[in-house]
């Protein structure tokens, strides 16, 4: 499992453990399920003109199991898509601790970015809602930066809650401060 | 009526090739179940979601590979 690997360090606290918003995943999967109905779509509407099929002198019921190897096929394909969907959506994780940030960013099956930040090396968290669909749902991106001099940005959209997560980031680090500031030999826990 | 045992005019029975599109499907499969396997094996966070993940995706892949071969076989 993931913590295994992330490997938190002793007393580190998950604050909190984000994934997109469920209407990301929603709006993704639902292209899955257009996919999934094409085929009885493209049925329905050869059902619904069986005059034009005649003119080819072809009849569906000699097609039946061809029909039903081929529905599977797509469908199992479709469904496929729709696992990598799942996975990517799910595997794709923000990590709040109460020391870092750790962004788990599933690209791809075979493309996986995980990035550490330290909370006292934060330096700036804007949140951006933009539009319409966002507004109401609560989502949007979250952009943070850091006092390193090279991918010293980190941008994620479709978050829920932005304002909220901004606010926990905000309090995590402003603590952690507080926590360097009476130990500053902390730095290394 | 349109003969449909033989696929085209090549005169390749149409059997086999439902049999190799068969196959093709199954090894997509074979090789897709076993990155999902491995990727929610190692980053998944909840052992509940990773274990209704499995169920679903078996139960809704699974009838519908027996489908396409028994369909192999009839046709």
């Amino acid at each position: 499992m993931l913590f295994e690997k992330i490997q938190l360090e002793t007393d580190e606290k998950v604050l909190k453990m984000v994934r997109k918003h469920w209407f990301v995943i929603l709006a993704e999967l639902f292209a899955t399920f257009i996919m999934l109905l094409f085929p009885f779509f493209v049925i329905f509407l050869v059902a619904l003109f069986p005059d034009s099929l005649s003119t080819f002198n072809i009849s569906v019921a000699d097609y039946t199991a061809i029909l039903a190897y081929s529905i599977a096929g797509w469908s199992i394909l479709s469904l496929l898509g729709g696992f990598m969907i799942w996975t990517h959506y799910y595997l794709d994780l923000w990590v709040i601790t109460d020391r870092r940030i750790i962004l788990v960013d599933q690209v791809g099956f075979f493309n996986r970015n995980v990035s550490i930040f330290r909370l006292e090396r934060l330096q700036d968290i804007t949140f951006k809602i933009n539009g319409i669909i966002p507004t109401f749902l609560n989502f949007g991106a979250l952009n943070a930066q850091t006092a390193g001099a090279l991918e010293s940005n980190f941008k994620s959209t479709g978050l829920p809650d932005p304002r909220g997560l901004q606010a926990t980031i905000q309090k995590a680090m402003d603590d952690r401060l507080k926590t360097l500031h009476v130990n500053p030999n902390d730095t290394q826990h | 009526m349109m003969d449909v045992s033989t696929f085209s005019n090549l005169g390749i029975p149409l059997s086999l090739v439902t049999q190799l599109g068969f196959y093709f499907v199954l090894g997509i499969y074979a090789v897709f179940t076993a990155i999902l396997y491995y990727h929610w094996q190692s980053y998944g966070t909840d052992a509940k979601v990773t274990s209704l993940t499995y169920i679903v995706y078996l139960a809704t892949t699974v009838p519908l590979l027996i489908v396409m071969g028994l369909m192999v076989l009839i046709i």
